[in-house]
């Protein structure tokens, strides 16, 4: 979808990005990951263009970006930013119209388009169209603004750091939520952000970048079990990074069909392995029953599972769903 | 529940001086003559002085306490009775002792300051409710509609005021003419030339800051040095150019009060746009652009909506300025309400000179409500900007 070759850009002689190639593919979630003043957020305004580079160059659909009208393209890409960029001025309906709007849609399609958005966002259309942002918990206007980003369906997403302002709890539900919107329409998500759980929890595909190179990409279980160097290895926790491996593994992966007599204790089926490493140790149990989402019991696990499982066995591009 | 307001008890206590020791209407036997300064207790019958002093007694009372809504609105009544009832006793002590035409009955400053003293308390009054903008308009309206019919009616007519009103009637109708058509006048070549100044200041920073500095310097001229600076050249223009002193445009008259009243409104204007421009957050406008707006759509979609509460206020600034300084304009022919004015101060006649100078004041917070109104009615559901204005 989007193709990076050889990009540089640099302020002065500062050098932002240096020698940049990246394919980023169609359909899947990819992350870029990084810290403060990597050039995470410069790589992803190259593409729609608010951010000049010095050479190289950058394709959208096989196509030079600056062959593009920088209208057309951006029109093309749906944007979301931290803290949102609502229009403090128009009410939600409106701002969520903005690019159907600018590509001169029929009102009637756009109304339906804003009602069907909302709906998918878990926004009552009657109740929230017409307020204003203003009027919006943090993560009512987070919505808005992905919503927003989504309108015109757009080819890509680009989302620079969408969730940074929220609290934790809004946080990983709008990420929750994000997931269950890619896994009914599939699109393209490019997502930038410098939250660790975030980019593993999200990512398809994960790219680390650090002074405006990248370090290491991979799916996320790669990136973890094996970092090409000591510091990917730090970035993603010395010390927490086996949780967080066990994290990325559905607990499916040591799940045993039968019932189990010797717990009392359920656990969901769409659980993670840390989620159950988690109740084993709280619940005081090396045995959990396993419920699927009818409260029906489809099996057991076992503590030691845990330890005997080999990561290499699944596929490493397998992720919770 | 009691809360001292120290303000209206201060500016109650005046009030009772100024009854005390200010004479209220002054009668000379003529234009000549110096008047005889009547007091607040002289013009009341002895049952109407006891209706008055209860009330302002009420008043008094009403400072040490909290007042929930209905007593607030009675005490505006309060004030609205107050003020309607010192225009009736002037008026009515004016025509019960009108024997002669020629005993002139002039409102004296214990009057106007007790006007303005009650007006002080009606706005502190009416700030105590929680109204909306346009319901404290109205309200405030509603208590001045006695006063207003009063002057209507032929009750007053033997006050000097309005008799000096009634004798230069054609004149006073044609200041206002004028002095309505310099300002608005300024303000139609004002509003385009600041808008495009204030957006290039807000792209442009170097330009900016001489474009401000160089605003900031005109607006030190004095007004009167100003005038004088346009004369010279515009006179010589009209002479080569004989065509603009045709359409009036020459040394004195409204051209060059015009040229001089825009040069002092451009900077308001432009610092209010600028400043408008500025508070608007980088991220709106970065995901403007994100989503695909041009830079035209950004300015007019985005920019100046946003902005607009800030320049609403400016242009306020700007339009009440001009009222003011409208009146000295008149000392170059341009004329306006500072041509009576300044009659009346050239003729020692404190009434001619009120009547210009009353309707300028009338005019000033009636622009100044109207555009606040404006902006409330613009601010209306952009935080943002309301916190960084407040």
């Amino acid at each position: 979808m989007i193709e990076f070759k050889h990009v540089n850009k640099s302020y002065g002689d500062q050098t932002i990005i240096h020698d940049l190639s990246l394919s980023i593919e169609s359909g899947k979630i990819t992350v870029v990951i990084g810290l403060s003043g990597s050039g995470k957020s410069t790589l992803l305004k190259m593409i729609n263009r608010l951010e000049p580079f010095n050479s190289g160059s950058i394709f959208f659909r096989n196509q030079d970006i600056l062959t593009y009208k920088p209208e057309d393209l951006r029109r093309r890409m749906g944007y979301a930013i931290q803290s949102n960029g609502l229009f403090p001025h128009w009410n939600v309906a409106k701002n969520i119209a903005t690019v159907p709007r600018l590509l001169g849609w029929d009102k009637e399609i756009i109304d339906r388009r804003v009602d069907e958005l909302l709906i998918m966002l878990n926004l009552d259309p009657v109740y929230y169209r017409k307020r204003m942002p203003h009027q919006l918990s943090g993560g009512q206007q987070q919505r808005v603004g992905v919503a927003r980003a989504m309108a015109a369906k757009p080819e890509i997403l680009l989302m620079d750091e969408p969730f940074g302002a929220l609290d934790p709890i809004t946080r990983k539900n709008m990420q929750t939520e994000l997931r269950r919107i890619h896994q009914h329409d599939g699109k393209t998500i490019l997502l930038i952000t410098h939250d660790i759980d975030e980019a593993l929890y999200l990512a398809d595909h994960i790219v680390l970048i650090d002074k405006g190179t990248i370090l290491q990409q991979g799916s996320p279980l790669k990136v973890l079990t094996e970092p090409t160097n000591a510091f990917v290895r730090e970035f993603f926790g010395q010390k927490s990074r086996g949780l967080k491996i066990l994290s990325r593994l559905p607990i499916q992966a040591i799940l045993r069909p039968e019932n189990s007599a010797a717990t009392s204790v359920t656990i969901e089926h769409t659980a993670t392995l840390a989620d159950a490493l988690s109740s084993f140790i709280a619940e005081r149990t090396s045995v959990l029953a396993v419920s699927n989402q009818y409260g029906e019991n489809i099996g057991h696990i076992k503590l030691n599972d845990i330890f005997s499982f080999n990561n290499h066995s699944i596929d490493p591009h397998a992720y919770v769903s | 529940m009691k809360a001292l307001n120290p303000v209206l008890l201060l500016i109650f206590c005046t009030t009772i001086l100024v009854q005390k020791f200010f004479p209220i209407l002054g009668v000379a036997p003529n234009r000549m003559m110096q008047p005889i300064g009547l007091y607040y207790s002289d013009l009341y019958e002895y049952h109407a002085l006891i209706v008055n002093v209860a009330l302002q007694f009420v008043l008094l009372l009403s400072f040490f306490f909290h007042l929930n809504k209905t007593r607030l609105l009675l005490i505006l009544l309060i004030f609205s009775l107050l003020l309607s009832d010192l225009v009736f006793i002037c008026a009515d002590f004016a025509e019960k002792n009108a024997s002669t035409n020629r005993i002139r009955f002039s409102l004296s400053c214990g009057f106007w300051i007790l006007v303005f003293l009650w007006f002080l308390m009606v706005i502190e009054t009416l700030q105590q409710l929680t109204y909306l903008l346009w319901q404290k308009i109205s309200l405030g309206m509603i208590i001045y509609l006695p006063i207003i019919l009063l002057f209507f009616s032929n009750k007053v007519d033997h006050l000097s005021l309005v008799q000096e009103f009634h004798a230069n009637e054609d004149v006073f109708r044609q200041a206002f003419v004028e002095h309505f058509t310099i300002v608005g006048l300024t303000l139609f070549f004002t509003l385009p030339i600041a808008i495009a100044l204030g957006a290039l200041c807000h792209s442009a920073h170097n330009f900016g800051r001489y474009c401000m500095q160089i605003l900031g310097l005109i607006q030190t001229l004095p007004s009167i040095a100003l005038f004088g600076l346009l004369l010279e050249p515009l006179s010589l223009l009209s002479n080569i150019f004989p065509f603009l002193s045709y359409i009036g445009i020459k040394g004195i008259g409204i051209a060059p009060a015009v040229i001089a009243l825009v040069l002092y409104s451009l900077l308001p204007v432009v610092r209010s746009v600028l400043t408008g421009l500025n508070l608007i957050p980088q991220q709106t406008i970065d995901a403007a652009l994100g989503l695909g707006m041009t830079q035209f759509q950004l300015l007019f979609q985005i920019k100046i909506p946003l902005a607009l509460p800030i320049i609403l206020s400016g242009i306020r600034i700007m339009v009440v300025q001009a009222i003011g300084l409208a009146m000295i304009a008149a000392l170059i022919g341009a004329g306006g309400f500072g041509a009576i004015m300044f009659r009346g101060l050239a003729n020692s006649a404190l009434d001619l000179t009120l009547l210009g100078v009353i309707p300028v004041i009338i005019l000033a917070m009636a622009v100044d409500m109207l555009f606040r109104l404006l902006e409330t009615a613009s601010l209306h559901d952009k935080p943002t900007i309301i916190i960084a204005n407040r």
